[in-house]
C-alpha cells in the first residue's frame, strides 16, 4: 500500500471512526433520556399495564329496622370461575359445568372459546350459586375450577319498604334508596390486593396490602310494622281509587324519626330488591322513592302554612272573623271561586271548611314577603337532606311572583313540595313549632365493635312560635271533628289534620284536569302528638278527605298501636261515617256546584269536649268507659285530658278544678283513669300514670 | 512475518464478559417464556449454555489460527459459495424461510454470511487495492455482494443491511471512489425499497417509525391502498406495540434498575424479550448502569478493532479486522437504535447478549479472527 493510499484510508477510517463514536454518543443519550429524564413516566405506564390493584370487599353491613329486624343482609356464597387456558378438553368442562350448575351447556363453550382464543385467565363461569351446587360441583374435584366466596344480598322482607331501602347492583353497591345513600358505610373499608399480571392476565403474584373491613349495619329509623301497615294500606288505596301513584311518610314528630316511608305507582310490578331488576318504565317507577322524588302542588294542605304565617305576623287570631265574599273574589283581575260560598268565617272555620277566599283572604294580610318567609321556615323549597335522589321542590322567591301568586300560594298552589317535606313541616306544628330535620338511619355500628354514639340530633330551627303551634294543633283537630277530614277520625286517639285536593295541571293541554292530588297530613294524639302521617295520592278522582284521609285512619291508627302510644280517648265504636267527600277544593275554577254537605261543628277548640259533644250527638255511649259515664246531672267537674300534660300543667289545672289526683311515676301523664269527660264521684279520685 | 506478540486481552476479556453477561441476561429474560411454552423455566437457556461452549470452542480455535490462512481463494470464495446455497435451500425448505434444522440443533444461513462476506471482503480488498477503482475489479466484487445481499434479503432484511452496512465500511476505508457510492446508494435504497414493499409487514414497520398515523401517506394515497395493504400482513398486533413495550421496559429501570431476574415486562409485555429486545431487559433489570456497560462494552469492541487497522502487519490483516469489528459494531448498535426506538424494528439479534446459536457462533468465530489478528499485531 503507497503512503498516499494509506493515507487517504486512515482519514476515512478516522472519519468513520467518529461516526461511529458519534452514533454510540446519540444512544448514550438516549439511554439517559429514557431512563432518567423519563424514567417516572415509563415506570408509571409499566406499572399501569402489570399491576392491578383489586379491591377485596369485607362483608356489606345489614340494614335493621329501629327494633332490630333485618331489612337487608349480606350472607357469603360461592361464585365459581376457572382460567380457560388451563382447561384442556373445553367442550367437555362447558357439557359437565352446564350440568351441575343448571346453565347451558351451547352459551358456556361459546364463552369459555372465546375467552381461551382471547387468552384471557379467567372467566366467572356462574355467580351466587346455591350450596347445593356448590356441593355437586365440589364432588367432582375438579383441580381446574376455582371456588371464590362473595356474599349476596338478602332483602327477608321483600318489597316492604323496597323503594326507601333500595337495592345493590352486581357488585353489591348500593343503587337506590338507602343502600346508594350510606353505600360507603355500609360497604365498610375495600382491602387492597396488588397483583401482578403477564400480559394476558394471568397471575404471577399476589399480595393483599390491607385487609378489609367490614361495612357498618345501619338501624334505621323505620318500624317493619309501621312500614307494613302504611305499604298495606297506600297500595290498597291507589288500586281503589284509581290513582296514578301515591306516597305516605309516618314521622315522628319529635325527633324526625321517619317510621315508614311508602312509595306506589299504579300498574307497576311491585319492586322486590331481591330479583334483578325488571325492564321497562313501570317497574323503573317503582323504584322510585316518590314521597322525596315527587314534588307535586299541594293544594289545601298548604293553608296551614298561610294560616300560622298570619298568626305569628298579623293580629289574626282563630276566632277573627274572615269575609268571604260568597264564594268569590276578583284578584289582580283574576276571579276566584269557591267552592261553597261562605260570608263570614272564622280563621279556624276557613281551615276547617277549607275556604280558598278565606285562605287568600288571610294571606294577602300577611303578604308577599312574610308568607314567603314562612314556607321557607317551614322547610319547602330545599332539600332536606334524607336520602339520594330528593328533590327540593319549587318555592320561587317573591321577585318572580306575579300579582295574583300571594293567592296562589296561600291556598297552595304555584309551588311543589313532596310529602316528605309536608311530614317536616307538619310535624314542626306538631312537636311546638320547632323544625326538625327528617331522618332514617337511627344508629351505625360496626359488626364486633362497641356502638357508636347515635348521632346527635342537629340543632333544628325554630319554624314558629310554641302558642302558635298548640293554636295550629286545635285548629287542625277541628278539621278532623268538625271540617273536611273527618274520615281521619281515629278510635281513642285524638287527632288533627288538613286535607289537600289540588286539581292536576295538564301542561300539554293548559288545562286544570278534573284529577287531583289528593292528599292529607295529620297527626296524632293532639296534645303531645307521637306520629305524624302524610298521605298523598295522584290523580285522584276525588278529594283528599274522602280518599286520603281514610289511609291517614288506618295508618295512623296502626303505628300508634305499634308504638305503645297511651289513647287520649275513651275507647268507642267510631260512628258509620255516611257522608259524601268533604269538598277541600283548593282551586276556584270549580264551578260553584260542588257538593255541600259540612255540618255545623261545634265552635268550641276544646278536643275532649268536643268529641264528647260529637258522642252525644251520634247518642252512642263509650263501649268501656259505659258504666262510669255519669248523667249530665251530677255537678261534678268533668276530669278533664291530663294526657300528654307535664305533671306541673296536672297540679294546676286539677288544683283550679278542685280535683283530687293520684300521682304514679314521673314525666308526662301517659293514663289517667277516669278517662276525660267523666264526672267524678265526691271524694272519688284521678289517678294518673306519668312515664317519660 | 511479523512476531506472534500476545493477544488483546482487553478485547478477550470484553468478548468473555459480555457472553456470560449474555447468558444470565437470556436466563432472566426467557425463563417465563420458557416456563410457560415449555414447561421449564430452564429451556432456552441450556440450549444457549450449549452454543456458548461450541462458539467459545469455535472462538478459541479462530483465535489460535493464523488468519492469514484464510488468505486464499478458496476461503475467499466457498464460504460465501455455500452460505448462498444454504440461502436458497432454506428459502424453499426451511422453517419461516430462515432456519435449516439439523438434528437437534437449528442453523440460521444468513447469519453465517457475515464472517463469510468479511472473509470475502478482506481478501478481495487486498489483492485489488490499488485497483480497486477499475471497473473491472469493483463489478465482480459488487455482483457478489448483491448476490448475498439479494439472497438474504429474501429471508432476513435486518441481516441484510448489516452486510450492506459492513460492505460499505470496507470499500470505503479501502479508498472506493465516492462515484462509485453515487451509484450503490440509489442502488441499494432501490434494491431496499423493493425488499420493504414486498412484505407487508416490513412496510408497517417503517411506517410505524416514520408515520404511525398514516398522516403523510393518507395525504399521498388518498384511498388508503398502502395501509390495506399493509394490514394484509399476518401480524396483528400494533407494530408500535413492541418499540413501546422496549421503552416502557428501559424507561422502567431508571438508574439502578428493577434488578436481576426482576423484569416485569419480560412477563409476554416484551415480545422477543430474549432475542431481538434483550437489551430492554437488560435495561430494565440493570438500569442505566446494565445499559451503558453493554454499550461500552460494544465500544470497547470498536476501540480495540479499529486499533488493528493501524497495528496489523499486513493488508489482509487489516481489512479483515475492519470488517468482523464493522459487522458486529453495526450489528450492535443498530439493534440498541431499535430498542430504544430511534429506528425502524428490522429483527436483528444483540451480539453476543441475544438468545441464538447461529448468531452467537457467527459472532464469536468473527471475533476469533478479529482477536488472531491481535495476535499477529505489533
Amino acid at each position: 500500500m503507497d503512503a498516499r493510499a494509506e493515507s487517504q484510508a486512515v482519514s476515512r477510517l478516522r472519519f468513520l471512526a467518529r461516526v461511529f463514536f458519534f452514533w454510540g454518543a446519540v444512544l448514550l443519550a438516549r439511554l439517559i433520556d429514557l431512563q432518567i429524564i423519563e424514567h417516572e413516566e415509563l415506570a408509571r405506564m409499566a406499572l399501569d399495564q402489570q399491576q392491578n390493584d383489586s379491591r377485596i370487599l369485607g362483608p356489606r353491613g345489614a340494614i335493621l329496622d329501629r327494633n332490630g329486624q333485618y331489612l337487608a343482609r349480606s350472607l357469603p356464597v360461592e361464585s365459581v370461575c376457572l382460567d380457560p387456558r388451563k382447561v384442556h378438553n373445553l367442550g367437555m368442562a362447558a357439557d359437565l359445568l352446564a350440568r351441575v350448575l343448571s346453565l347451558d351447556s351451547d352459551t358456556l363453550l361459546r364463552r369459555l372459546v372465546a375467552a381461551a382464543e382471547g387468552g384471557r385467565g379467567f372467566l366467572w363461569v356462574k355467580r351466587r350459586i346455591s350450596p347445593e351446587e356448590a356441593q355437586a360441583l365440589r364432588a367432582y374435584k375438579l383441580d381446574w375450577v376455582e371456588f371464590r366466596t362473595e356474599t349476596k344480598r338478602y332483602y327477608p322482607k321483600g318489597s316492604l319498604g323496597a323503594p326507601l331501602i333500595g337495592s345493590v347492583d352486581y357488585e353489591e353497591k348500593g343503587n337506590g334508596g338507602v343502600e346508594l345513600g350510606w353505600d360507603k358505610e355500609l360497604r365498610g373499608k375495600a382491602g387492597v390486593a396488588r397483583t401482578t399480571a403477564d400480559v394476558r392476565g394471568g397471575v404471577i403474584d399476589r399480595r393483599v396490602f390491607s385487609e378489609p373491613e367490614p361495612g357498618k349495619d345501619l338501624t334505621l329509623t323505620i318500624d317493619e310494622r309501621v312500614q307494613f301497615a302504611a305499604d298495606r294500606a297506600l297500595r290498597n288505596a291507589v288500586r281503589e281509587n284509581h290513582c296514578r301513584t301515591g306516597s305516605l311518610v309516618v314521622m315522628d314528630p319529635r325527633t324526625g324519626d321517619i317510621l315508614a316511608m311508602s312509595s306506589v305507582v299504579a300498574g307497576a310490578p311491585v319492586f322486590d330488591p331481591n330479583k334483578p331488576p325488571e325492564r321497562g318504565e313501570p317497574a323503573q317507577m317503582a323504584r322510585l322513592n316518590l314521597a322525596v322524588s315527587a314534588p307535586f302542588e299541594p293544594g289545601s294542605v298548604f293553608k296551614v302554612i298561610t294560616v300560622s304565617a298570619a298568626l305569628e305576623t298579623t293580629n289574626l287570631t282563630p276566632e277573627t272573623i274572615i269575609p268571604c265574599g260568597n264564594g268569590r273574589i276578583t284578584l289582580f283581575r283574576r276571579v276566584i271561586h269557591d267552592h261553597d260560598p261562605y260570608s263570614l268565617l272564622s280563621v279556624a272555620d276557613v281551615l276547617a271548611k277549607s275556604s280558598n277566599i278565606g285562605a287568600i283572604q288571610i294571606g294577602l294580610r300577611v303578604g308577599n314577603e312574610r308568607l314567603y318567609d314562612y314556607i321557607k321556615r317551614f322547610g319547602f323549597g330545599r332539600k332536606t337532606g334524607v336520602l339520594p335522589g330528593e328533590s327540593p321542590g319549587i318555592v320561587r322567591p317573591t321577585s318572580r311572583w306575579i300579582p295574583s301568586s300571594i293567592g296562589s300560594i296561600a291556598m297552595g298552589h304555584e309551588v311543589t313540595v313532596t310529602t316528605l317535606q309536608l311530614a317536616q313541616a307538619c310535624s314542626a306544628i306538631a312537636n311546638g313549632g320547632v323544625l326538625v330535620r327528617p331522618r332514617v338511619v337511627l344508629k351505625r355500628q360496626r359488626p364486633g365493635f362497641p356502638r357508636e354514639a347515635q348521632a346527635p340530633l342537629e340543632a333544628p330551627g325554630r319554624a314558629v312560635r310554641p302558642e302558635t303551634a298548640i293554636q295550629m294543633r286545635q285548629m287542625m283537630e277541628r278539621v278532623v271533628l268538625a271540617g273536611t277530614g273527618k274520615k281521619a277520625l281515629l278510635e281513642g286517639y285524638t287527632s288533627g289534620g288538613k286535607t289537600g285536593s289540588a286539581q292536576i295541571y295538564d301542561f300539554a293541554a293548559r288545562v286544570y284536569t278534573h284529577k287531583y292530588n289528593a292528599s292529607f297530613m295529620g297527626f296524632a294524639p293532639v296534645n303531645n302528638p307521637a306520629v305524624v302521617v302524610v298521605v298523598t295520592l295522584n290523580g285522584a278522582s276525588k278529594y283528599g278527605g274522602a280518599v286520603a284521609a281514610p289511609v291517614f285512619h288506618e295508618v295512623a291508627a296502626a303505628a300508634l298501636r305499634f308504638l305503645d302510644v297511651p289513647k287520649d280517648l275513651p275507647d268507642r265504636e267510631l260512628p258509620e261515617t255516611d257522608e259524601k267527600p268533604a269538598s277541600d277544593l283548593a282551586i276556584a275554577e270549580i264551578s260553584a256546584g260542588a257538593p255541600r254537605e259540612e255540618e255545623e261543628a261545634p265552635a268550641t277548640l276544646n278536643a275532649p269536649a268536643a268529641a264528647a259533644a260529637l258522642l252525644e250527638a251520634r247518642g252512642s255511649a263509650p263501649t268501656e268507659a259505659g258504666p262510669l259515664l255519669i248523667p249530665a246531672t251530677y255537678n261534678g267537674p268533668k276530669v278533664p285530658n291530663f294526657q300528654g300534660k307535664t305533671k306541673r300543667l296536672v297540679i294546676e289545672e286539677s288544683a283550679a278544678l278542685g280535683l283530687l289526683v293520684e300521682f304514679r311515676g314521673d314525666g308526662i301523664a301517659r293514663v289517667q283513669e277516669p278517662p276525660p269527660g267523666m264526672v267524678l264521684r265526691p271524694g272519688e279520685r284521678v289517678r294518673i300514670q306519668f312515664a317519660r | 512475518m511479523a512476531q506472534r506478540v500476545k493477544p488483546d486481552w482487553i478485547l478477550f476479556l470484553t468478548i468473555v464478559l459480555m457472553v456470560c453477561f449474555g447468558m444470565v441476561v437470556v436466563y432472566s429474560a426467557s425463563s417465563v417464556m420458557a416456563e410457560l411454552r415449555y414447561g421449564s423455566s430452564y429451556y432456552f437457556i441450556l440450549r444457549q449454555m450449549g452454543w456458548v461452549a461450541v462458539s467459545l470452542l469455535g472462538f478459541m480455535l479462530f483465535m489460535r489460527l493464523d488468519y492469514r490462512k484464510f488468505q486464499r481463494p478458496v476461503w475467499a470464495l466457498a464460504p460465501v459459495g455455500i452460505t448462498i446455497a444454504l440461502l436458497i435451500t432454506v428459502y424453499f425448505i426451511g422453517r419461516h424461510h430462515r432456519w435449516l434444522t439439523l438434528g437437534p440443533a437449528s442453523l440460521q444461513p444468513s447469519e453465517f454470511a457475515k464472517p463469510a462476506l468479511v472473509i470475502f471482503l478482506a481478501y478481495f480488498v487486498t489483492r485489488r487495492l490499488r485497483a480497486i477503482n477499475s471497473k473491472y475489479t469493483i463489478l465482480p466484487a459488487f455482483l457478489v455482494i448483491a448476490l448475498v445481499g439479494m439472497a438474504v434479503v429474501v429471508a432476513d432484511f435486518g441481516t441484510a443491511v448489516v452486510l450492506i452496512a459492513t460492505s460499505a465500511v470496507v470499500f470505503y476505508v479501502a479508498g472506493l471512489e465516492k462515484r462509485y457510492f453515487l451509484i450503490a446508494i440509489p442502488g441499494s435504497l432501490l434494491l431496499a425499497f423493493f425488499a420493504i414493499a414486498s412484505k407487508p409487514y416490513r412496510l408497517g414497520r417503517i411506517i410505524a417509525f416514520v408515520d404511525a398515523d398514516y398522516s403523510i401517506i393518507s395525504y399521498l394515497d388518498p384511498h388508503g391502498k398502502i395501509k390495506k395493504y399493509v394490514e394484509s400482513g399476518s401480524s396483528v398486533i400494533d407494530p408500535k406495540y413492541q418499540p413501546l413495550q422496549a421503552k416502557i421496559a428501559i424507561g422502567s429501570g431508571g438508574a439502578l434498575g428493577v434488578g436481576l431476574m426482576q423484569s416485569k415486562q419480560k412477563l409476554l409485555y416484551l415480545p422477543e424479550a430474549h432475542t431481538d429486545f434483550i437489551y430492554a431487559v437488560v435495561g430494565e433489570e440493570l438500569g442505566l448502569w446494565g445499559s451503558t456497560g453493554v454499550l461500552a462494552g460494544f465500544m470497547v469492541i470498536l476501540w480495540r478493532g479499529l486499533r488493528l487497522f493501524w497495528l496489523a502487519p499486513d493488508d489482509f490483516g487489516k481489512y479483515l479486522a475492519l470488517g468482523v469489528t464493522a459487522a458486529v459494531f453495526v450489528q450492535a448498535l443498530m439493534n440498541i437504535t431499535v430498542v430504544l426506538d430511534l429506528g425502524p424494528t428490522k429483527g436483528i439479534p444483540l451480539p453476543m447478549i441475544s438468545y441464538g446459536g447461529s448468531s452467537l457462533l457467527s459472532t464469536l468465530t468473527s471475533l476469533g479472527l478479529l482477536l488472531s489478528v491481535s495476535e499477529q499485531a505489533g
